[in-house]
């Protein structure tokens, strides 16, 4: 535990090299963001509030389609499309746990989410689509209740638990937990977890996950307010 | 963790804002008034922000949020707005005027409309009329006022020029029209701007168009006062 805790500590710094973002790539889209994180990167675009396409039952609140794609050619693509699926509907129970649906009545938003890029594991990947997307709905300035940062942790076999893994240590491990926290009370918002781990590595997980998470919403603040001035 | 955030500090959705200095908002005594993008929490008595921007006071106890506002989302019923007719149907216009959805004007709704004589309108027109939003209803615009009468509003003239501005400049204008009647002063023109951020000009001259569109832009971009405004106005008419 002490040396997990030095390993961090010792990455404190490097924590704004790995974090890297555009805001508005895409012109046409009400919002968009690009977000990198270590060896993943992903695209995110978001239109609406729009009009309601299809008679849905959703006519007192916002409706919320997200298409999620993943890189074409990656190496198990046959398994890909029901993985998709279920990351699909993981992001969208945070969008409906997130934003204010209530204040667009017959109306829709349309997320796309693309993974452009995605050399490690996928903890790296998880995390950064959900702070893609966050971002995205930042500078789409929809209502949100509050802001949210995803963070990777890995279960290294020698060097233990790492927070923002780097690829050669993500590919070694087998065990990984992927923490979204909120803003204000800094709580966990969701999760996801993979492999073999008791419930103490879990615990410990998340007191390290917690102030990375503090840290990529200084990242979020810096650079939103860089586009504002 | 719970840091609170001050007067024209950069908020996230979330953030706790220091405002509970001031009286409650439920005090009808001395109440205070929250713009776009902040809450009050009933249950923890705190101010929350919900969008992300610098906070901002205008005047003392009336507070907002100033961020990137991309899209229309805040019109409210009695708004002015400038549309653009997309499709006509039988006895209806459908307008686009930036909304979530189209709006629906009825033909009845001009002045001087009768079952006999509707007014001649079609695809492309530009129409400015008040809007009606109630509730979960696609949104209604009106061309006359209680007594029937057009009172500004209508279909523009097609010889005008119409171009898009932020939406909280074009509230802005309409709030407060000098740099409008100063430059009226200089040279006649006709202005209409939409609460949507539409403004439609028509003036003598093209190159009087022209200097206006640009005066109006750099109003919206910089923070300039009247009189440069009104010397840019000046050059723009001579070069």
């Amino acid at each position: 535990m002490t040396e997990t805790l030095s390993e961090m500590t010792e990455n404190d710094e490097s924590i704004f090299s790995s974090l890297h973002c555009i805001l508005s790539p895409i012109s046409k889209a009400t919002g968009s963001a690009t977000f990198t994180l270590n060896d993943s990167l992903c695209t995110c675009l978001l239109n609406g509030p729009g009009e309601l396409r299809q008679q849905q039952d959703a006519i007192n609140r916002l409706q919320v389609d997200i298409t999620f794609q993943a890189r074409p050619g990656s190496n198990n693509t046959n398994s890909t499309s029901t993985k998709d699926k279920l990351i699909e509907q993981w992001l969208e129970t945070l969008v409906h746990s997130t934003v204010l649906t209530e204040h667009y009545p017959r109306s829709q938003i349309n997320i796309v989410i693309y993974e452009e890029q995605n050399l490690s594991g996928e903890a790296t990947i998880l995390a950064c689509l959900c702070n893609t997307l966050c971002l995205t709905m930042l500078d789409a300035n929809l209502p949100m209740k509050y802001a949210f940062a995803a963070v990777p942790i890995i279960l290294h076999p020698t060097k233990g638990l790492l927070a923002l893994p780097k690829t050669k240590d993500e590919l070694a491990s087998t065990t990984y937990f992927v923490f979204v926290f909120e803003i204000t009370l800094n709580e966990t918002l969701a999760m996801h977890a993979s492999g073999e781990f008791d419930m103490k590595t879990l615990e410990q997980a998340i007191t390290i996950a917690k102030p990375i998470a503090g840290q990529i919403f200084q990242f979020y603040r810096q650079e939103l307010e860089k586009r504002l001035s | 963790m719970n840091i609170e955030r001050q007067i024209n500090e950069f908020v996230l959705p979330g953030d706790t804002i220091a405002l509970s200095s001031l009286p409650s908002p439920l005090d009808s005594s001395n109440s205070v008034t929250l713009g776009p993008g902040l809450h009050y929490d009933k249950h923890t008595g705190a101010f929350t922000s919900h969008s992300c921007g610098h906070i901002r006071e205008p005047s003392s106890l009336i507070y907002y949020i100033d961020g990137h506002r991309p899209a229309v989302s805040s019109l409210t019923s009695g708004d002015l707005v400038l549309g653009i007719v997309v499709r006509r149907q039988l006895e209806s216009l459908l307008v686009d005027i930036g909304y979530n959805e189209l709006a629906s004007l009825s033909l009845y709704d001009f002045e001087g409309a009768t079952k006999r004589t509707k007014p001649n309108v079609d695809r492309g027109d530009i129409i400015y009329g008040r809007l009606k939003i109630d509730g979960e209803c696609q949104p209604q615009i009106i061309c006359i006022n209680e007594d029937g009468k057009a009172d500004g509003m209508g279909i523009l003239s097609e010889h005008g020029y119409v171009f898009d501005i932020p939406v909280d400049v074009a509230n802005d204008l309409i709030e407060h029209n000098n740099l409008l009647e100063e430059l009226g002063n200089e040279m006649p023109y006709e202005i209409a701007i939409g609460a949507n951020g539409r403004v439609w000009v028509k003036a003598t001259t093209t190159r009087t168009m022209i200097a206006l569109r640009k005066v109006l832009l750099e109003r919206a971009k910089n923070k300039m006062d009247i009189n440069q405004l009104k010397t840019l106005f000046a050059q723009s008419l001579v070069s």
